[in-house]
């Protein structure tokens, strides 16, 4: 399950080789494992909750998670919690059972001092790195023992969720004559408008 | 040129079934990276504005997008504007350029009118079960428009990106040992702990 091909795969989907993407990949197979699935194409079977936040480093993880689980930002089917943290809880809808899965910091000190991460705290971008010194990093995290870099919760019951359906109607805002969700259209007089069209909350 | 078949099968393997949705991502995408001039984005040095919003039909329209701009979930660099509609503005950050490229609407009703949507999706058949020979046309519909028949594709236009401050420090959460960035620290007495665990130990939910 843990081939080397789905991670290249994952960094060719990403933009480049790092740390966190590959720990992402790694703690979505485990979660998949965990549960027994296998990674999902439609948007009625799993669902994850990435940790992540917004504007901070490793963030990259995140991206690792969406290729290795099938969960994705446009399936929507992932969903960021916001608390600056490297974990995903994936959730089997249908068997109503979750796992968390998180980045353990016990190759931390292997990563901060590699090369790689040096000429990162230096500004430079991660694709401008040489490929060996970024391969030389993504192996300390995916060639570890699980124990060092995944920390693999017991699987649990998950119920008092809601997931809801898609909504499927589409019409043209009245204004620019795109199409726009129903659920998305704004009321402006007798007339029904996307929301830049309407002005509500801009 | 930036071509959408290029990118048409790693799309279809990131986002795991076919339907109309995903290619025209891909084409909206590479409309607007032909526009500004620009590559796939390997770091962030292009941010994507998706007006799409939630538990609506076709957001696969992101995968697309990030699959063939290279602005991801991952990178921080593709955000949801949440307007329940099709547009995608590429920003290329360094020239401090962007465009907005929109699928046309008549594009847009014409697959609705097809059996996919009609004898299909409308009766809530994931788009993963609808029968190949279905969902093949829509698709090659999709891949093969002219871009004129397909896409509006706007003027460019100046914008001035202020790039937010990235923070790289961590530390590891006093209660659970996991890391967490810095700045999503929180105290609890004389603990530096993660949000969730603040909120079990403290029974307070923060806002």
């Amino acid at each position: 399950m843990k081939s080397k091909e789905i991670l290249e795969g994952a960094f060719n989907f990403h933009g480049h080789i790092c740390w966190a993407s590959t720990a992402g990949v790694r703690a979505g197979l485990a979660a998949l494992e965990a549960l027994g699935v296998k990674r999902t194409g439609v948007s009625d079977e799993l669902h994850c909750i990435v940790e992540i936040g917004d504007n901070h480093g490793a963030q990259c993880f995140a991206d690792g998670v969406q290729f290795a689980t099938g969960c994705t930002l446009g399936k929507g089917n992932i969903e960021k919690s916001g608390w600056g943290k490297l974990a995903l809880t994936l959730i089997d809808k249908k068997r109503e059972k979750s796992v968390r899965v998180s980045y353990w910091p016990g190759r931390h000190k292997m990563v901060a001092e590699s090369a790689f991460m040096k000429k990162r705290g230096m500004g430079i971008p991660p694709s401008e790195i040489p490929k060996e010194e970024a391969w030389e990093m993504a192996n300390f995290i995916w060639e570890a023992p699980e124990k060092e870099v995944l920390k693999i919760e017991p699987v649990k019951a998950y119920t008092g969720r809601e997931f809801f359906s898609e909504i499927m109607g589409l019409r043209p805002c009245d204004s620019c004559g795109e199409l726009v969700s129903v659920a998305y259209l704004r009321v402006v007089g007798d007339k029904h408008m996307c929301i830049p069209c309407s002005g509500y909350a801009l | 040129m930036i071509e959408a078949k290029d990118y048409y099968e790693v799309g279809l393997a990131f986002h795991g079934h076919k339907c109309p949705a995903m290619p025209m991502g891909l084409r909206v995408g590479a409309a607007a990276m032909d526009k500004l001039g620009v590559g796939r984005s390997p770091d962030g040095q292009l941010v994507a504005l998706v007006e799409l919003g939630d538990d609506h039909c076709a957001t696969c329209f992101a995968d697309g997008v990030q699959v063939i701009t290279g602005c991801t979930l991952g990178k921080g660099n593709i955000r949801k504007l949440n307007y329940g509609k099709w547009g995608l503005t590429l920003i290329d950050k360094k020239a401090g350029r962007a465009v907005r490229v929109t699928p046309r609407a008549e594009a847009m009703v014409a697959n609705k009118q097809t059996d996919f949507f009609q004898q299909y999706r409308m009766k809530g058949i994931p788009a993963s079960q609808v029968p190949e020979e279905v969902v093949q046309p829509l698709v090659d519909r999709v891949m093969n428009a002219p871009v004129a028949q397909l896409l509006s594709i706007g003027e460019v236009f100046k914008y001035q990106w202020k790039e937010p401050v990235t923070v790289f420090e961590s530390f590891v959460c006093e209660s659970c040992g996991e890391m967490t960035v810095e700045t999503y620290g929180r105290l609890l007495g004389a603990k530096r702990v993660c949000i969730p665990c603040r909120a079990r130990l403290s029974g307070q939910q923060e806002k």
